[in-house]
């Protein structure tokens, strides 16, 4: 039945039962569509006495992190098994399959948590979401069919993974990851609409008035900017988090064939972390860069105004991500006999990482006395200051990830002794193609942090980019020519890693999950006094901007949840392996 | 090890100025010169 038949229907009705002509002059509204409610506090509910931001923002945060997670395992899951098929290569594919059970029990947690947060949204923002549901009526419908898709591929790939083994059988189960990646990854995109649509909202008037066009709602102008840099960031993130599951397991393994194992399974876990975070920074830049665009004052709040400081926070964890993972790849090392010919290079790789960190998280205008204002010349340092703005961010975060590519590198060629003729020219070649990258963009960085405009400044940005990819691809490329047909000095001895390795992996899962907290509040808190920015006002008692540190805590104490309930899931994906035989519990079956 | 000196520093002039005019063409095509002005 069409809208106009359903007001006909009413209105025949609403004769017959007086009560229904309310519901049905509400209709005739909605078919031409109202305007964005205005509120007042009176309309938002208060129940139990919860906090109903407090209530939204911890359930959106840990159905987030889990949602992250198993939005990301199947993606690189079926990437392994695709390796499997490719090598014939069993080990990759019990990995893979070990990575899936871990995901199914997040998977349960996950749709709770969604039910957790959807009911506190109706309950505690019951307008807001009424207005976000007329606009994105057919996204949300299809969301849920989505979801049974997801559910039925997830657990048929799950449960079907020793069934579906071998010839066509495993081309019919890599299907089914296939279907599982493809619906997972529309699933997300469908719920960045909604929430980029509150930040940059399209398809509607200056009043909120709805077109009627739900693409120009769901293709907003910072759709792309965070399905891309979400996309990413969940591929690192999952990488992380399985990381921490192996690293958990060969802590507490036994005997040396399980320690090899785990360990291997750690090894392949902070590769994936390593290769989706070395692009990360970039889809950061490009999606902040797209905020400024979209709205000076949205941007100029996010990194100049209240929320500067938590940048500086966001920075010592990206720092941290970098050391922990470089520190994880110099540690494991020591599995190759030959790697005492590259452990001499890593203090300096040390010494260049911790030294980009500095610049990395320096502050643009710092906390200051008013003796300290005077001896200084005013709030910004002449040589110093530069360092708090983006050029040479920029900088530091380039060389940091070219020098996690080197520490790559060494780790690759660890265990490798070269046999072509070339290959001290080769290895000259490769120190050039380095140096000259990244004299290349700290020249970059310096001459445009110091002397240039702010237009400038953006646009360096991109060769800088360019140089590390080139100089990424160059030396792999170069690598590979150089160790054509060489020799293994030995066999790699998996398991021979110090147990601190291990919780540098552990570090890399919690920094990632309180990374993505924190930045979760501030891509959600500038919009500050807005449900739908300069659409919708939000009327509620909590319109305000809570104090950083207040923020933060908040953002740990869901951190501390999250962790809570994965070491729940590792625990179940180990209970479920364990048996025991009850010696006379059972009576004796006659045989 | 003195004689891969030369080609060390062949292949850094060559990438260097390879990075350039990378710089120069990446900054054209966002109508921006590579020397501020």
């Amino acid at each position: 039945m069409n809208r106009s038949g359903l007001i006909i229907c009413l209105a025949i009705a609403a004769v017959v039962f007086p009560g229904l002509t309310a519901l049905a002059q509400e209709v005739a509204v909605a078919g031409a569509y109202a305007p964005a409610p205005k509120l007042t506090t009176a309309d938002y509910p208060t129940i139990a006495g919860v906090n109903s931001r407090i209530a939204v923002w911890i359930f959106a945060q840990l159905h987030l992190w889990f949602a992250a997670f198993v939005l990301a395992v199947p993606i690189f899951v079926f990437i392994i098994e695709v390796i499997g098929m490719r090598t014939r290569d069993k080990r990759y594919d019990d990995m893979a399959y070990e990575f899936i059970k871990v995901a199914i029990t997040a998977y349960s947690l996950t749709a709770i948590l969604g039910g957790m947060l959807l009911f506190s949204l109706i309950l505690f923002y019951p307008h807001l979401f009424n207005y976000l549901a007329t606009i994105f009526t057919e996204s949300m419908f299809y969301y849920a069919v989505l979801f049974f898709v997801e559910s039925a591929a997830l657990y048929i790939y799950y449960y079907g993974w020793h069934w579906l083994q071998g010839g066509f059988k495993k081309w019919v189960h890599l299907t089914l990851g296939l279907i599982l990646n493809a619906a997972g990854t529309t699933l997300m995109l469908l719920a960045n609409a909604w929430l980029t649509f509150m930040m940059s909202p399209a398809g509607v008037d200056g009043a909120g008035v709805f077109s009627g066009d739900a693409w120009a709602a769901i293709h907003n102008f910072l759709w792309n900017p965070i399905n891309i840099h979400r996309f990413v960031a969940n591929i690192a993130y999952g990488g992380s988090i399985v990381g921490a599951y192996a690293a958990f397991k060969f802590l507490t393994a036994n005997g040396p064939s399980e320690r090899a194992h785990y360990d291997w399974m750690g090894y392949n876990a902070n590769f994936i972390a390593i290769c989706a975070l070395l692009p990360l920074p970039f889809a950061g830049y490009y999606l902040a860069a797209e905020i400024y665009t979209y709205s000076q004052q949205l941007g100029i709040t996010l990194m100049g105004g209240i929320f500067a400081w938590l940048f500086i926070i966001q920075a010592v964890l990206i720092g941290t991500l970098f050391l922990s993972a470089n520190y994880y790849l110099w540690c494991g090392m020591g599995r190759s006999d030959g790697a005492k010919r590259y452990t001499k290079y890593i203090k300096y790789i040390a010494v260049v990482l911790v030294g980009a960190f500095l610049v990395w998280f320096t502050p643009h205008t710092l906390v200051l006395t008013n003796e300290e204002l005077k001896a200084l010349g005013g709030p910004h340092h002449k040589i110093l200051g530069p360092l708090g703005i983006m050029p040479a961010k920029n900088t530091a975060v380039n060389v940091m990830i070219l020098f996690t590519a080197l520490s790559f590198m060494f780790y690759r060629r660890a265990n490798k002794i070269a046999t072509v003729g070339w290959v001290n020219a080769g290895n000259a070649i490769q120190v050039a193609l380095f140096t000259a990258g990244i004299a290349n963009i700290l020249f970059l960085g310096i001459y445009h942090g110091y002397f240039t405009n702010t237009v400038y400044k953006v646009a360096a940005s991109i060769p800088q980019v360019l140089t590390t990819v080139i100089v990424i691809v160059g030396s792999i490329t170069l690598d590979s020519f150089i160790y054509r047909g060489s020799r293994e000095v030995a066999p790699l001895h998996w398991g021979r890693i110090p147990a601190r390795a291990q919780y540098a992996l552990f570090l890399l899962a919690v920094s990632f999950t309180w990374l993505m907290g924190l930045m979760g509040y501030i891509r959600s808190g500038i919009r500050q006094h807005w449900h739908v920015v300069d659409i919708m006002r939000d009327a509620s008692a909590d319109a305000f901007t809570p104090t950083l540190g207040y923020a933060a805590n908040v953002v740990s104490v869901a951190a501390i949840l999250f962790m809570a309930m994965v070491i729940f899931v590792f625990w179940i994906a180990q209970v479920s392996g364990n048996k025991t035989l009850p010696a006379g519990y059972w009576k004796e079956q006659p045989p | 090890m003195k004689r891969y000196v030369l080609p060390f520093l062949l292949a850094l002039v060559i990438f260097l100025g390879a990075f350039l005019a990378l710089d120069a063409a990446v900054m054209s095509m966002q109508g921006l010169s590579l020397i501020y002005g």
